[in-house]
């Protein structure tokens, strides 16, 4: 009952001064839907990190012709990776479980009837399912035979399904890739997006005898997929890798590599990266936000205690304690930080649903940046509140009633 | 009931020195009605903030309803203030956004516990002041004279051992300002110790006793034979009027 009379003399003093009030929320309203879209983000940031680890494959090391700096995107023009460097990697390298060489030619147009779209063709050995822990949903992988026939046979992803079958049944269909005729034989299911940010579903996976031999005329690679046995070995295979490479194809210092090797970590600090610098600066807003917010609300709330002196006094005379009037002043800035907290998370979890969707960032909705902000937005009326609370409490009765 | 014995309070601005109360001594006892008069700087104030324990003497003791008051820190100062004393101010202290039961209920927010029966209590003091119909009034719908009288409800609220008006009828009219002294004289024939802190000569003649306060001391203490009697003044003004 006291406590209830209090809180609502304590509501009317804020209902007395909405403007300020909602001033002094303003701050905080916007630090903390700032927040809730930065968490968000941050969440759905690392979501898709976790992601594209698991899409390149945890235990995976991908080892690339041609050098430079950033994640390749397969380059077919080098030609530098051979087929004794494979072999190499797989019988020197301690730790290596599986290795499957590929030929990757991107934006070849494949067609079917009518329809065409530009796929990713990729010339695999028949180890691809495991070297990718990926497996046909559909129908099935070409066998030994095919890869020993070079068989002209393909499997396909889900977005060559879509875009040159529209839903319809492909296996045993022929599409025709590169001015030649291939038997589709299985489905790949739907993977998503890429390390590299590419569809991994565009894809078309034919033997990499037929690749190499037939279509594109080949004799090295563009990539070696190796599969260590344990998270563990992916470091120490991956510069075992890189020091036989480099031996194997006589680089020394100074020069560069013409080759990269590419492991799981490379993959999410990439990732990360990207997502951190956004995120650094939105942080900055927020924190930015929420102190103007708080000293915003210092001085407001300054500005009531010198206006509401004879209250205050008043308080005192009828029997009010030091504490008590203490605790009112914090109370009211708490309540107005903790309502701008609110009305921020009410604001912001639509925005952040929104850039989920306007833009490619991904957003994911959970409790921590709810828990994050009412935390948050107590912590700065707390704070900010506690020096004019303070004065409020030090008053001296016969001054502040004068 | 109440007694100040060799009160003093000296301000100190720099090494300035100025004292305002040098030595005052009374009693007041319980039932009585006294007035304390002076005129403007003669300690009148200081010594009313001393009397409703709202600022601490220089020296002296003062003890209230058998609590020495000042040999106390600032909680149970604030206590004794919500037990033992109903402040009436001339600018009644209202929360202007508040009803007045809500006016009248604030001593008991800050009492050690909250009564069950609290509203209870703020409608009966307000019918004790004439004001049952106004309980959800807001002070500006009120007039000066109700206003004062809200205020003189929240004095009563706590069931204190003494009512200290300072001032009560200083910003009403005649009429008003009588309707304000009569409810303090029935208070005051009800039993209740009223302490009234006044400039004001005629007010003073309600008291049944006064303290006359000159030079930072008691000046002149009598009784009074015959208190006017507001009731009948408001009769005759009344009266008058027609």
């Amino acid at each position: 009952m006291r406590t209830w009379r209090l809180i609502r003399q304590s509501m009317i003093a804020l209902g007395r001064n909405k403007t300020r009030s909602f001033l002094v929320m303003l701050g905080v309203i916007v630090g903390i839907s700032a927040l809730t879209v930065v968490v968000s983000m941050a969440k759905g940031a690392n979501r898709k990190v976790m992601q594209r680890v698991n899409n390149f494959g945890p235990t995976a090391i991908m080892l690339f012709a041609g050098g430079g700096k950033n994640l390749p995107g397969p380059d077919p023009t080098v030609a530098t990776l051979t087929f004794d460097d494979a072999k190499a990697v797989e019988s020197q390298i301690r730790g290596v479980k599986s290795i499957c060489p590929q030929v990757i030619r991107p934006r070849v147009p494949a067609n079917y009837r009518d329809r065409s779209y530009e796929v990713t063709v990729i010339g695999a050995a028949t180890s691809w399912q495991d070297a990718w822990d990926w497996y046909v949903s559909d129908g099935e992988f070409y066998d030994e035979q095919d890869y020993s026939n070079m068989a002209r046979v393909a499997v396909i992803g889900q977005t060559v399904v879509r875009e040159l079958f529209q839903g319809a049944n492909p296996i045993g269909e022929t599409i025709r890739i590169a001015n030649a005729n291939f038997k589709v034989k299985g489905v790949l299911p739907a993977k998503g997006t890429s390390a590299a940010g590419t569809d991994m579903d565009e894809r078309v996976i034919i033997p990499l005898t037929t690749a190499m031999r037939r279509t594109f005329n080949v004799s090295t690679f563009t990539m070696v997929r190796v599969r260590v046995a344990a998270v563990g070995d992916v470091q120490r295979v991956a510069s075992e890798i890189r020091a036989l490479i480099r031996e194997r194809h006589h680089i020394r210092p100074p020069d560069l590599d013409d080759f990269r090797v590419v492991t799981p970590d490379i993959i999410a600090g990439l990732s990360q990266m990207v997502a951190s610098t956004l995120n650094r600066v939105l942080l900055a807003v927020t924190v930015l936000s929420l102190i103007v917010g708080g000293i915003v609300l210092m001085n407001l709330m300054l500005l009531s205690v010198t206006e509401r002196r004879h209250e205050i006094g008043l308080r005192r005379a009828l029997g009010g304690k030091r504490r008590d009037v203490l605790l009112q002043f914090l109370f009211e800035s708490v309540t107005l930080t903790s309502g701008g907290g609110l009305l921020g998370l009410v604001l912001g979890v639509p925005v952040a649903l929104l850039v989920g969707k306007l833009t490619a960032k991904t957003t994911e909705l959970s409790w921590e940046p709810v828990a994050l902000a009412l935390g948050l937005s107590l912590v700065v009326g707390f704070v900010f509140g506690l020096l004019p609370a303070r004065r409020a409490a030090g008053l001296h009765p016969v001054e502040a009633l004068r | 009931m109440l007694e100040m014995i060799d009160i003093t309070k000296t301000y100190r601005i720099g090494t300035v020195e100025t004292p305002v109360l040098r030595g005052v001594s009374f009693r007041v006892e319980r039932g009585e009605f006294v007035a304390i008069m002076g005129a403007s700087g003669t300690g009148k104030t200081t010594l009313m903030n001393i009397l409703g324990c709202l600022d601490v003497p220089t020296s002296g003791r003062y003890l209230l309803d058998g609590a020495d008051v000042f040999h106390n820190n600032d909680d149970t100062i604030s206590s004794i203030r919500n037990q033992k004393i109903g402040f009436v101010f001339q600018q009644f202290h209202l929360l202007d956004r508040a009803s007045a039961l809500d006016n009248v209920l604030l001593p008991l927010i800050y009492a050690d516990r909250y009564p069950g029966d609290a509203n209870m209590r703020g409608v009966a003091s307000l019918q004790a002041v004439g004001l049952g119909g106004r309980v959800d009034y807001r002070p500006a719908q009120l007039s000066g004279g109700q206003q004062q009288r809200v205020a003189i409800a929240r004095a009563l609220v706590t069931n204190p051992a003494l009512i200290l008006a300072d001032e009560p009828t200083g910003n009403l009219d005649r009429r008003s300002g009588l309707e304000v002294i009569s409810i303090l004289q029935r208070l005051n024939g009800e039993g209740r110790t009223v302490v009234l802190i006044t400039h004001d000569q005629n007010l003073a003649e309600h008291a049944d006793r006064i303290l006359v306060l000159r030079d930072g001391r008691i000046f002149e203490d009598s009784k009074l034979e015959f208190p006017l009697n507001a009731e009948q003044e408001l009769v005759a003004l009344a009266g008058g009027a027609q």
